[in-house]
């Protein structure tokens, strides 16, 4: 079973693109979207359109947007780091935004990892390559958590 | 003895008449004994003698002659039948020349009149009065009389006292006179005191029209207090207005700094969105339409690319001036030389081919934000390397140089130049003197680096000619600040 990357974005331009980015260096993982932050939250956690969904199969890494509708990116990361079954899961804010305050309030929120996307495709091309490679093969995820079912 | 009936007639008769002596004799005797009679008149062989008697009568007669009173005896035709020796005296007169004579001619003129009523009066009961007697020599006497009636034989004579009123009179004068001095003085006081309430009266006048004038006075002083006090008010009014205007103007600054910020947070998100699709989505068609597209195709797809790009560093660009603008400036020390060296260092890194020949005058100091220094220096530093790009071997100098007491710093460089009649458009955001196929550029770099150098109070220029290069001074007004600084 490979891993599995759950990505957060709402802009299915970017999804687009990075589910490309992604097939042209070959990186076979499943990837699961989520285009809102609640959609995001119900898979980690089993509930709404997700109930009853096996939480064993939690994510490698979430790529994760912060302007998302509803629920904005800094928040679904307090809720992910807030609950003990996801504390632990590694996050990437994958986002436009160059603003110091996302920044200084990802890391704090407990983000893993903060990486601008370039308007740029090719080196689009080139960060994902990279972040595929280190986050899937390299970085070693946390040991899976016993879950309570 | 005899039988003549005459006879014993005749002796019955001188019998009874000298019983009736004998009788009168006993009751003259008991008057002398008892003191009611002091003298005698006897009918002698010379005719009728008074006889005083002594004896009995020497402690009053002693009392009489010694008394200081006047004692007198007046008959009712107001003859001085005796007059004790005090009374001589009051009149200044020997005792021999007063008794016998007519009281009424010792008196002063205005009295005389006036002694017979009194004489009248007297013998009624009893009577007394003042009169004055006619100086013999000096100042007139006057003397009180007390008169009664008395029976002396026969006759009714009065007895009188006489007391020298003189110097009383002369008191009750000096009284009087004393009394009309003070009641002249009173008048006088009366009047004096009339004539003051008339003056006090006026004064008051005076002092009500006077007051009146103050009431006046008063009333225009409280409308002038009035008024200044209204002015007062209206300024404190408008300084309240003024304070409430700048309190809403800052508001007004802070929400649109709010705005600001939240239109960069905006734009940081989703002009760029946009942008990426724009380049990734042409940069897949390229790749999987390759082969089914011409070389037009292919350009029209490039320049899409390229538009985009080129959109992202505007936007990039943008959001830096915008920061400039709002960051707070913390000046201290720094160290332009090292910042220089190290933009030098990524752009030969950026460029590893490029030949350039770059001069960093050392120890350069400034006091001065290092984070906006640094964005300027990059713009600056990387507008040299860009317009010497063409260059084979560019030149580039940085330093600084002493100008009329303050420092400027220059970034000299031997490239691509530009034409000073544009050069007032050289500062202006999107202003650009080339176009994007010789130099690529936003035109945002020099505007964001004018307001850096204007916020640090410092002001920049430029100098340069087409081909022949260009020169960027700029100071940063506290360039003497900073040469203490190195002092110490």
């Amino acid at each position: 079973m490979t891993a599995i990357i759950l990505l957060v974005e709402d802009n299915l331009d970017d999804v687009k693109l990075t589910r490309r980015a992604f097939s042209e260096i070959k990186v076979g993982n499943q990837i699961i979207e989520a285009h809102d932050g609640v959609t995001a939250l119900d898979y980690l956690f089993g509930t709404g359109q997700y109930a009853g969904h096996d939480l064993a199969d939690t994510p490698a890494v979430i790529f994760l947007d912060l302007k998302l509708p509803k629920m904005d990116g800094l928040e679904v990361l307090r809720r992910i780091r807030g609950d003990p079954r996801t504390a632990l899961l590694p996050v990437v804010v994958l986002t436009t935004s160059d603003e110091e305050q996302d920044r200084i309030m990802s890391y704090r929120l407990g983000a893993n990892s903060y990486v601008r996307k370039p308007v740029d495709f090719d080196q689009f091309i080139d960060s994902a390559r990279q972040l595929g490679l280190y986050w899937l093969l390299i970085n070693q995820p946390p040991p899976k958590l016993p879950h309570a079912t | 003895m005899s039988d003549d009936p005459d006879i014993t007639r005749q002796l019955r008769r001188e019998l009874d008449e000298t019983r009736l002596r004998l009788a009168e004799a006993e009751e003259t005797l008991d008057a002398i004994r008892n003191g009611e009679v002091d003298g005698l008149m006897v009918a002698g062989p010379n005719g009728q003698q008074v006889f005083t008697l002594q004896g009995a009568q020497e402690p009053y007669r002693m009392l009489i002659e010694q008394m200081s009173e006047g004692a007198l005896t007046l008959s009712r035709d107001g003859f001085i039948l005796y007059a004790n020796p005090s009374f001589a005296r009051m009149l200044q007169l020997p005792t021999g020349r007063v008794i016998g004579a007519v009281l009424r001619d010792f008196l002063s003129v205005e009295d005389q009149p006036a002694i017979t009523g009194l004489i009248e009066t007297a013998l009624s009961g009893a009577g007394s009065g003042e009169v004055s007697i006619r100086a013999a020599l000096g100042s007139p006497v006057v003397l009180r009389l007390d008169l009664r009636p008395v029976q002396l034989g026969a006759e009714t004579v009065l007895c009188a006292v006489a007391t020298d009123i003189t110097a009383e009179k002369q008191r009750e004068r000096g009284l009087l006179r004393q009394a009309e001095l003070l009641e002249a003085s009173v008048a006088q006081r009366t009047a004096d005191l009339a004539a003051s309430r008339i003056a006090a009266l006026n004064l008051m006048e005076e002092a009500v029209e006077g007051s009146k004038a103050i009431d006046q006075a008063n009333r225009e002083l409280m409308r002038e207090i009035t008024e200044r006090k209204r002015a007062e008010a209206t300024v404190r009014q408008l300084n309240v207005e003024l304070e409430q205007r700048v309190a809403e103007r800052t508001a007004a600054l802070d929400a649109s700094n709010t705005e600001l910020e939240a239109f960069s947070y905006s734009v940081s998100h989703d002009l760029r969105a946009p942008l990426r699709s724009i380049d990734g989505f042409s940069r897949i068609v390229m790749d999987d339409y390759h082969d089914k597209l011409d070389a037009e195709g292919r350009d029209s797809l490039t320049r899409i690319r390229t538009a985009a790009r080129q959109m992202g560093r505007l936007i990039d660009d943008l959001l830096k001036l915008a920061r400039v603008s709002r960051a707070a400036l913390h000046r201290e020390r720094v160290d332009l030389s090292a910042l220089a060296r190290a933009v030098v260092a990524e752009l030969q890194e950026s460029e590893p081919g490029r030949v350039a020949d770059v001069v960093v005058q050392g120890d350069l100091m400034a006091l001065g934000d290092p984070t906006l220094l640094r964005v300027a220096l990059d713009n600056l530093l990387g507008n040299a390397w860009k317009f010497t790009g063409k260059r084979d071997a560019a030149h580039i100098v940085f330093g600084a140089q002493q100008q009329d007491g303050e420092t400027t710093y220059f970034v000299r460089d031997d490239g691509a130049g530009y034409d000073p009649t544009y050069a007032d458009k050289l500062f202006g955001a999107f202003q650009r003197l080339h176009s994007t196929a010789e130099f690529p550029g936003t035109g945002i770099g020099l505007a964001t680096v004018q307001r850096i150098i204007r916020r640090h109070g410092g002001r920049i220029w430029a100098e340069g000619q087409v081909n022949l290069g260009a020169t960027f001074f700029f100071t940063l007004g506290v360039s003497e600040r900073a040469e203490e600084l190195e002092a110490t």
